[in-house]
């Protein structure tokens, strides 16, 4: 399929092309589980083999249908055959074996009870103690690594209590407890709610999702379609907000508690433009592979970034700076909230722009790739239009804001981040001008006048 | 050596590396001064070398003479090599300031060689012969290395920046890049970092220089950038 760029920059809802990366990256997914169900067959000790895990990855894997499509695509789904990929690589003992097809009953279990199938499933608890049905709000409490007997009929679980996570939307939980879930959440730390604030983390997320729904409703309608789950995390008292995303963690967003509907919104946004560039990467990996030698400076941070981090870091900007810009012309903000946002919006211009010239001169992409840069380019042009009616005050205080940025952390006008001390201290060619000249002459009279009184 | 690039190198050698003594780098690479086109190379790893490669052209007997000499390697008269259309690869250790190998590469009366084929006399403090080697360029090819890490990495590293000929010679090799990519468009390539890990601090000695070979000598990993 020849991708259409201006779907992707920003949201383009679901559309065909949307559907046909999701179908993509199932099928990925599933001829990874087919792998690893010979694999299983052919390597599991027998002691692992007794117990019935086998049953589970033949069910999940001979029971088409929308069910299974969607747990297919599941965050958990995805870390599980990432933990798979990286653990079984090596040599693994009997409790290894029991964690990782113990733990994969969990999509099998799900698969019956949303379907009202019949079967009898062995699973394993997770190591914090708990068994998640991953892809419903569905959970139960049991000995840590115990090993469970599922009897699943009618769409019920026979035999336990289980309890249920909040969800901000229909399909969307905020999980602060899912092994599979948190145990690959290693950016910031991870943070355990007691309920009223886990009621209240859900709340300001589901405002949030309210608003994006008439501002971006392309956008929204793809964030509901590929996020389970929204994973609260600390935050620390110097930081406005933290959050991640993870490649092996598709359809997961970790992020902090905020008051603000707007900033969730805005962290909502961020992060699932990462999620979508990856999972867009089954189809296009628009950067040419080959190219993560070098870093770049990044108009983010002090540190530095590799072309791909600019990319991200460009595309999910565009996106959060145009629903502020819509934010701002459809709402009326307190004073102090109003120049806050428009501050954010010109400052991710200036931002977007410096990513842009760094990918554009250094970076390599496929037919796709380039297409999607150009339209990048495109799109914060039009965004610049959005922006007439600001203060020009608060436009070129921005400006020079990120001029400084840039002569701090950045090599010249190049690319290229300043990573040492010892590039300021090469000697450059003179050049003064006539004030600096004046200046100099100045020193050194000082300097003449000195020496003489001594 | 041409002579505005030979003063333009060692000024920007100076002024990256402040302290540096050039002056014994200097009167050598005086003495190879003439028309030729002209190659900076820089040492992977730590930055304790750099290089210069010299294709000349002209008196070739008095050229390497005066290498021999110039080089202060301990080989010379007869025991040299008689080159025809040569070139030349030094390298230039930064710590001590002595030139600790030399390479002048070409033919001799009599040698049949085929094309692209070339002999090679590699001169060194530790040795008192040089040593004679037949260099054969082959085109370069996917999975020429036979080591799929190296080799999946040259295949994403060759559509980005064509790679011409591989030269195996034990225990290293070189691999000729087709129009050499600019050094700043080389250096953003995931094998770069192994070639200029100090990009930072190189790029004001590389400028904007292209990347013609990349190779390895056994020891290190060299990039050489045409002047």
């Amino acid at each position: 399929m020849n991708l259409d760029e201006r779907r992707w920059i920003y949201g383009g809802g679901l559309s065909p092309e949307w559907a046909w990366v999701v179908r993509r990256r199932r099928e990925l997914a599933l001829a990874q589980l087919a792998k690893i169900e010979k694999d299983y067959l052919k390597a599991a000790p027998p002691g692992v083999q007794a117990r019935r895990y086998a049953a589970g990855l033949r069910y999940f894997l001979k029971t088409s249908g929308p069910e299974r499509d969607r747990l297919s695509v599941h965050p958990c789904f995805d870390y599980w055959l990432d933990m798979h990929a990286r653990h079984f690589a090596m040599p693994v003992q009997d409790a290894d074996w029991h964690l990782q097809f113990g733990l994969f009953q969990s999509f099998p279990a799900a698969l019956a009870l949303l379907r009202g199938d019949k079967i009898e499933l062995d699973a394993t608890a997770d190591p914090d103690g708990r068994f998640f049905v991953y892809g419903t709000p569905k959970f139960l409490s049991a000995e840590p690594r115990a090993p469970l007997k599922l009897k699943i009929a009618g769409g019920k679980i026979a035999g336990f209590d289980f309890e249920n996570l909040v969800e901000a939307v229909p399909g969307i939980v905020a999980d602060d407890r899912g092994w599979l879930m948190v145990h690959g959440v290693t950016m910031h730390g991870l943070i355990s709610l007691a309920q009223p604030e886990r009621e209240r983390f859900a709340e300001v997320l589901r405002q949030a999702f309210s608003d994006l729904s008439t501002r971006d409703p392309g956008l929204h309608a793809e964030m509901t379609d590929m996020l389970f789950s929204l994973v609260p995390l600390k935050n620390p008292v110097e930081h406005g907000s933290v959050s991640s995303s993870y490649v092996n963690l598709r359809g997961l967003i970790a992020l902090s508690h905020a008051e603000d509907p707007v900033l969730q919104a805005e962290t909502l946004i961020h992060e699932f433009c990462h999620q979508k560039m990856n999972q867009l990467l089954v189809v296009d990996p628009v950067l040419l592979p080959g190219q993560s030698g070098q870093v770049f400076y990044s108009p983010w941070r002090a540190d530095a970034r590799r072309l791909r981090g600019l990319l991200l870091g460009a595309h999910a900007f565009l996106n959060v700076a145009r629903y502020l810009a819509t934010s701002l012309s459809r709402e009326t903000y307190p004073d102090a909230q109003h120049i806050e946002l428009m501050v954010n919006v010109a400052l991710r211009i200036n931002q977007v722009d410096s990513a842009l010239k760094a990918l554009t001169g250094y970076g390599a992409f496929t037919e796709f790739g380039r297409r999607f840069v150009m339209g990048m380019w495109k799109e914060l042009e039009l965004l610049r239009h959005s922006v007439l009616w600001f203060p020009p005050a608060l436009l070129a205080e921005q400006a020079v804001a990120a001029a400084e940025h840039r002569a701090k952390y950045a090599l010249g006008d190049t690319g290229f981040h300043k990573s040492a001390e010892h590039v300021d201290k090469v000697r450059r060619a003179a050049f003064l001008t006539p004030e600096e000249n004046e200046d100099e002459k100045e020193a050194e009279a000082e300097k003449k006048k000195g020496k003489e009184s001594k | 050596m041409n002579v505005k690039e030979r003063v333009e190198w060692t000024k920007a050698l100076r002024a990256c590396f402040p302290g540096l003594q050039t002056a014994a780098m200097t009167s050598a690479a005086e003495a190879v001064d003439g028309p030729g086109s002209w190659e900076a190379s820089v040492r992977g790893g730590a930055l304790t070398s750099v290089g210069l490669r010299f294709y000349g052209s002209g008196d070739y007997a008095a050229w390497r003479k005066a290498v021999s000499k110039a080089f202060v390697l301990g080989h010379s008269g007869p025991s040299a090599p008689a080159a025809g259309f040569p070139w030349l690869t030094a390298s230039w250790d930064l710590q001590t300031g002595q030139w600790t190998s030399v390479r002048l590469c070409g033919s001799e009366s009599g040698a049949k060689l085929k094309t692209g084929q070339a002999l090679a006399w590699d001169f060194s403090q530790s040795a008192k012969i040089p040593r004679k080697r037949l260099l054969k360029p082959v085109p370069f090819k996917a999975g020429a290395f036979g080591e799929p890490a190296l080799d999946s990495a040259l295949a994403d590293f060759s559509a980005l920046c064509p790679v011409s000929t591989l030269s195996l010679e034990d225990p290293g090799w070189s691999l000729r890049l087709d129009g050499g990519p600019r050094w700043p468009l080389f250096a953003r390539c995931d094998i770069a970092a192994a070639f200029t890990p100090l990009s930072s601090q190189l790029a004001l000695f590389l400028l904007d220089r292209r990347v013609t070979e990349l190779s390895f000598d056994g020891d290190a990993l060299w990039a050489h950038c045409a002047g």
